[in-house]
């Protein structure tokens, strides 16, 4: 048989590109495919649209796309807080962990204070508490400060946790984690006063 | 597949939906792997790369609302990129700052990556938009066929194999791996245009001067 007799239109392949050639047309077609190589060009042709797919099957071929655990968690973050949520000056009051444990503020714009620090804003939240900003007063600086949850504070299992895992921290010399101030604890609550990273984030919470 | 771009609004206006958590997140895991493997490629490592990733979003989040459709402008890809661009600036900046010095091996190694010429770094960014596009249009239509069929596409497509033999080790018939091959072409295309479409080639500004970071 002369195969290029029965060459279909290109009307018909569109239809067979988008499974809406109905039978018993589609299986004529696709007998014609088994061996017409210029129906298997144009079916392809058809598919790429034009473009040159060389490139493509290149870049689908190419090294793996870098990843990491700091990538999921930062993925998972981002897509779950939703668009206004992410910035500071819309972000609501975290509501697990209210601050009415700190004191009310000595200035103005000031969330409150704990002992030597003036609140500034919460920067977020970690396992077991909140993170804050907050100027120190006795530094003079800028810190990020780490207060267990008023909530856990009164489990000893809790405290004991948190205090190791800020022993750990303190351990740990490492151009990649942030310098360590003071611990201490500021009614009642264990804390954490950490360098204060460009990012504003807790990088271990 | 969702509705066509054309039925429902613009990506770029339901991102400024603070309510439409799934434009949000939609963007987010499209986007978030480019921002990573860019700063990556510049020897950043997981954390701090994930980091540079935070900062662009939230950079994102804020500008996102002023941002206008101005048929003189550049692409949202191209925004974008002048915001990581700058987060990574920042990021090296900051690291000198904190006294270590050119000694440290960790900024060296930045200041080495560093890519000859902006156009140079430009390029870096448009292929793996493009790389990423294509990777995350493979993860969806991946998901929405049948093994076999996508096996008959990579295998041909991808590694370059004769669909003869391809046929053979799936046990189809050749035309039916040239159809398998066509069909997951298409859906790839259609799925890397429908990204594209919807978030401006041209035309992005923001509103407020100075207000892109």
């Amino acid at each position: 048989m002369n195969a290029q007799v029965s060459c279909p239109t290109p009307a018909d392949l569109k239809s067979l590109l988008d499974a809406t050639l109905a039978e018993p047309r589609q299986t004529e077609v696709s007998r014609h495919l088994e061996s017409c190589a210029d129906c298997q060009r144009r079916l392809e042709s058809l598919a790429a649209g034009g473009d040159s797919w060389s490139g493509v099957a290149a870049q689908l071929r190419g090294e793996d796309a870098p990843g990491g655990p700091a990538l999921d968690q930062a993925v998972e973050e981002l897509a779950s807080v939703g668009g206004a949520g992410l910035t500071t000056d819309t972000r609501p009051a975290d509501e697990d962990v209210p601050l009415d444990f700190l004191d009310p503020p000595a200035e103005a714009g000031h969330l409150g204070r704990l002992e030597q620090f003036g609140v500034l804003e919460v920067i977020g939240r970690g396992g077991m508490g909140i993170v804050l900003k907050a100027f120190d007063e006795s530094l003079r600086r800028i810190v990020a400060l780490k207060v267990m949850s008023p909530r856990l504070a009164t489990s000893a299992t809790a405290r004991q946790r948190f205090v190791r895992e800020v022993q750990a921290a303190a351990a740990v010399r490492d151009e990649h984690v942030v310098g360590i101030y003071a611990v201490g604890e500021a009614k009642g609550l264990p804390y954490l006063a950490m360098e204060y990273d460009w990012t504003g984030r807790d990088r271990w919470s | 597949m969702n509705d066509s771009p054309q039925t429902r609004p613009s990506l770029l206006v339901r991102l400024r939906d603070a309510r439409d958590g799934q434009a949000w997140g939609d963007f987010v895991r499209v986007y978030a792997p480019l921002v990573y493997a860019y700063a990556r490629k510049h020897g950043l490592q997981d954390a701090d790369a994930a980091d540079i990733v935070q900062e662009v979003f939230r950079n994102v989040s804020r500008a996102v609302g002023k941002l206008e459709y101005d048929a003189r402008r550049g692409s949202f890809r191209g925004w974008l990129f002048t915001i990581v661009r700058n987060a990574l600036r920042n990021f090296v900046a900051s690291r000198q700052q904190r006294g270590r010095g050119s000694g440290d091996s960790a900024v060296q190694g930045l200041l080495e990556q560093e890519p000859a010429s902006e156009d140079e770094d430009s390029r870096l960014w448009e292929l793996e938009h493009e790389r990423r596009l294509f990777a995350w249009a493979a993860e969806r239509v991946r998901g929405e066929v049948q093994p076999a069929t996508w096996q008959a596409f990579w295998q041909t497509a991808v590694d370059g194999r004769d669909p003869c033999d391809v046929a053979r080790q799936l046990n189809m018939t050749v035309a039916n791996v040239y159809i398998c091959k066509s069909r997951v072409m298409a859906r790839l295309k259609a799925n890397v245009r429908q990204w594209r479409d919807d978030l401006p080639e041209k035309g992005v500004r923001t509103l407020t001067p100075g207000a892109e970071s």
